[in-house]
């Protein structure tokens, strides 16, 4: 309801602009210098910030460039501020890093924080297009602007200026806060579209080069072949509280992954601790459910557990390209037919064992029958057949509560279910995973 | 296993709480306080908790009766010349061997002293129907050596009365019981939680035995005797000399007080095993004690009919038994060893190759 009151009130000042100039202040607040706007949109959007600057006082600006003339991102950003008023929200689009950079100035620091930017952030990438997502970026800024009560005037806005300009030392302690945010920002929002890293990464450095070369190009001809990125990464420590979470960042912000949903699986192991994570993502949570992955734990944890870490990566990669090619069949490796495979033939084994056991059982048995009809003689241990009939009378009879307990026993219940388990890390991208010692 | 008991406050039933700041145990419903070293102690001597009477199980001796002086014209005493056994029979058993060892007797005298039987049952199966009995015991016998079939040895069976202590009771016993019961199951993640009810069952009562039979010889050995019950007591008659021809009488040599420890553990087992049956309601029943108090009680002296056969075989010597009355056989058989092994190899062979055979249809099937 709030999302179409919002849109509705765009579509109503845009209206408005329409009938009004461009550029206020011959300022732009649309820069598109890498052209992903057309000019009919780039138009439009121009005319919507241009109003929502007249109507609340704060400029909206977006910029997208691959040129900041050698500055990095906050230079830039404070550089092209002073274009503007004081209370303007700045969205840069670096598309030379692939880094999505937002900031805030002036009175408009009172009213967004760390998540309002976030939000907008999010909404500026979801969409498929740059118009759409540039849209989407207003409509959050207007909407976060609006719930904040924010509303100045011309007039106001120009008292705002005076009041910043004669608090000075305060205004500076505000921008310092705007860095912050943009610290906080960058790194967990940013995951870049295009795969950063090799699909083995050895930091920990426990294989040689020859290792190395072996394992990578095993795994990139897997991942080309499957378009699904296999992918091994060793690091000495991580900073998270769980193996799962550094497994998940580090796929997420390395830019792994296949497709929209980047499909892939990461082994992931830290060193220090002897800690192993696999995580699936995208087709990854459906290929490797929980049932598979813990699996394939089994299989490889041996050969870790000796520092075989060659041989274990090669059958993890070989595992990872079975397990794709199963899910990809319509029916991924989980319980109801890895467990059937391994009962078959733990069945196969014990059926033999019990084979013998009952014919060594039932030949000592019936064996034992035979001898025993040659004993006839026992001692009599009652006289039961000599009580005389109705001869028992009760005369007593209590039965008296003493004292209860409750007795636990642990039996942890077969797993039958399959399928995985959903989780996610910093990033809020979905994945699913199994972690170990090794 | 983890386990969570639970005390009850004597004066109103509720659950008691152990309160910290206190250090005793509490009763939440009445506030009532307990030593938690009192109410462990008392909670301990409920658990082991006794009868609150105790055992008498004196038994009156006297039994049997006086012989008459023509009764034993024509009675004589055979002794054994090799195990010492004593017979009493008539000049029809001159030629006789001993029952028990199958040895030479010779005829010592006259018999006479001793008490004389109460009642008698006489021999309803004849030696015919011993032999074709024994005969019959040993059929489908395959484990048996084979020369011990030979039946010309069966022709050596003997009709022998051999002496009983009969023991009437009347009695109250009073047996204490420790019960569990299962209340309640249900699972609290992954654990399997059961409560458990604990109680003291005490029950008494009265009930009486009829002609429990303890045998007076020691040649007879308890085991074999005691495995040739019951009796028909409803067949005895009172005793008669006439009975005796064409038999042998064994003497009594074990009185009743020897007797009094062997009838009186089958007389408190039965008494249990009586109470026991009207504990119901549990899934778990422990007894921890009983006490039985005898009264009217009477002992009589009768000889049962008993069809002896001694066999040696391998040095060693099997006796056996048939109730002349109801025709019961008891007695133990010797074991061929090597044929038990070649029967255990041959029966494994046959069902490995079964079983193997089921198992791998199985499989092809699953």
């Amino acid at each position: 309801m709030k999302k179409r009151f919002i849109s509705i009130l765009l579509v109503f000042l845009l209206a408005i602009g329409m009938t009004m100039s461009v550029y206020a202040d011959d300022v732009p607040y649309i820069i598109d210098d890498c052209d992903v706007l057309e000019d009919t949109e780039e138009y439009e959007l121009s005319m919507l910030a241009d109003v929502v600057a007249d109507t609340y006082g704060v400029q909206i600006v977006y910029i997208c460039t691959d040129d900041l003339g050698g500055m990095d991102n906050e230079s830039y950003v404070a550089q092209i501020c002073g274009n503007y008023s004081s209370d303007c929200i700045i969205l840069l689009d670096n598309q030379a890093e692939g880094i999505i950079y937002i900031e805030a100035f002036g009175s408009v620091l009172n009213v967004i924080d760390n998540d309002d930017c976030i939000t907008m952030l999010d909404a500026y990438n979801g969409p498929a297009t740059f118009y759409e997502g540039v849209q989407l970026y207003y409509e959050e800024a207007m909407e976060i602007i609006l719930m904040a009560g924010y509303y100045v005037t011309e007039t106001q806005a120009q008292e705002t200026e005076a009041t910043v300009e004669t608090q000075a030392p305060e205004t500076e302690a505000v921008v310092e806060t705007a860095v912050e945010t943009e610290i906080l920002i960058t790194d967990p929002a940013v995951i870049p579209e295009e795969r950063q890293l090799p699909r083995l990464v050895d930091e920990a450095d426990i294989l040689t080069d020859a290792e190395e070369a072996d394992i990578l190009a095993k795994l990139d001809e897997i991942s080309e072949r499957q378009e699904f990125d296999v992918v091994i990464a060793t690091v000495e420590s991580f900073t998270q509280d769980e193996v799962k979470f550094a497994a998940y960042d580090y796929y997420d912000y390395n830019g792994f992954g296949y497709g929209e949903d980047n499909s892939g699986v990461l082994l992931f192991m830290s060193m220090s601790n002897r800690k192993m994570n696999i995580s699936g993502t995208g087709y990854g949570i459906e290929a490797f459910t929980d049932f598979g992955r813990e699996k394939i734990i089994e299989q490889i944890k041996p050969e870790l557990g000796e520092d075989q870490y060659y041989d274990a990566f090669i059958e993890f990669a070989s595992l990872a390209d079975d397990y794709i090619t199963q899910a990809k069949s319509g029916d991924p490796y989980d319980v109801h037919n890895l467990k059937e495979e391994t009962d078959k033939t733990a069945v196969a084994g014990i059926a033999l064992i019990v084979c013998e056991l009952i014919s060594i059982i039932a030949a000592k048995v019936t064996t034992e029958a035979e001898a025993g009809k040659l004993k006839s003689v026992k001692y009599a241990t009652n006289a039961q057949n000599y009580l005389r009939q109705g001869s028992l009378q009760l005369t007593e009879r209590y039965d008296t509560f003493m004292y209860s307990d409750i007795q636990r026993v642990y039996n942890p219940k077969d797993r039958d279910g399959g399928g995985s388990t959903i989780d996610s890390g910093s990033s809020g991208v979905e994945h699913s995973s199994s972690s170990d010692d090794f | 296993m983890a386990e969570m008991m639970e005390y009850k406050c004597p004066y109103c039933g509720g659950g008691l709480e152990f309160n910290a700041s206190l250090q005793k145990l509490k009763c939440p419903f009445c506030d009532s306080e307990f030593e938690l070293s009192e109410f462990q102690a008392s909670s301990a001597q409920t658990g082991t908790s006794k009868p609150k009477s105790e055992d008498h199980m004196e038994w009156d001796t006297q039994a049997g009766g006086v012989w008459q002086t023509d009764e034993l014209n024509g009675m004589h005493v055979y002794k054994c010349q090799s195990c010492g056994g004593e017979i009493v029979g008539d000049e029809t058993l001159a030629a006789s061997k001993c029952p028990y060892c199958d040895s030479p007797m010779v005829m010592t005298g006259q018999f006479s002293g001793d008490l004389r039987p109460d009642c008698i049952i006489p021999f309803k199966v004849d030696k015919k129907a011993a032999k074709e009995a024994f005969a019959s015991h040993l059929l489908d016998k395959k484990l048996l050596p084979a020369p011990f079939k030979d039946r010309h040895r069966i022709e050596e069976i003997k009709g022998v009365y051999v002496p009983f202590w009969l023991f009437d009771t009347e009695l109250e016993a009073e047996a204490v019981f420790n019960c569990e019961r299962t209340m309640a199951t249900w699972r609290e993640g992954d654990d399997d939680c059961t409560e458990i009810h604990y109680y003291e069952v005490i029950r008494g009562g009265s009930l009486a035995f009829d002609r429990i039979p303890v045998d007076g010889s020691s040649k007879m050995p308890d085991d074999l005797m005691e495995s040739l019950e019951p009796f028909d007591f409803s067949e005895a008659v009172d005793f008669n000399t006439a009975y005796l021809a064409g038999y042998m009488a064994d003497k009594y040599d074990v009185d009743i007080e020897s007797s009094i420890e062997n009838i009186n553990r089958r007389v408190r087992t039965s008494a249990e095993q009586a109470l026991r049956s009207t504990v119901e309601g549990y899934e778990c029943v422990i007894p921890m004690g009983s006490a039985v108090q005898l009264k009217n009680n009477i002992v009589r002296y009768a000889l049962y009919p008993v069809w002896i056969l001694n066999v040696e075989w391998n040095n060693e010597k099997y006796m056996f038994a048939m109730n002349g009355q109801t025709g019961k056989f008891v007695g133990e058989l010797p074991l061929d060893v090597q044929a038990k092994k070649s029967m255990f190899r041959k029966r494994l062979g046959i069902m490995s190759v079964v079983s193997f055979l089921i198992a791998l249809a199985a499989m092809f099937i699953l």
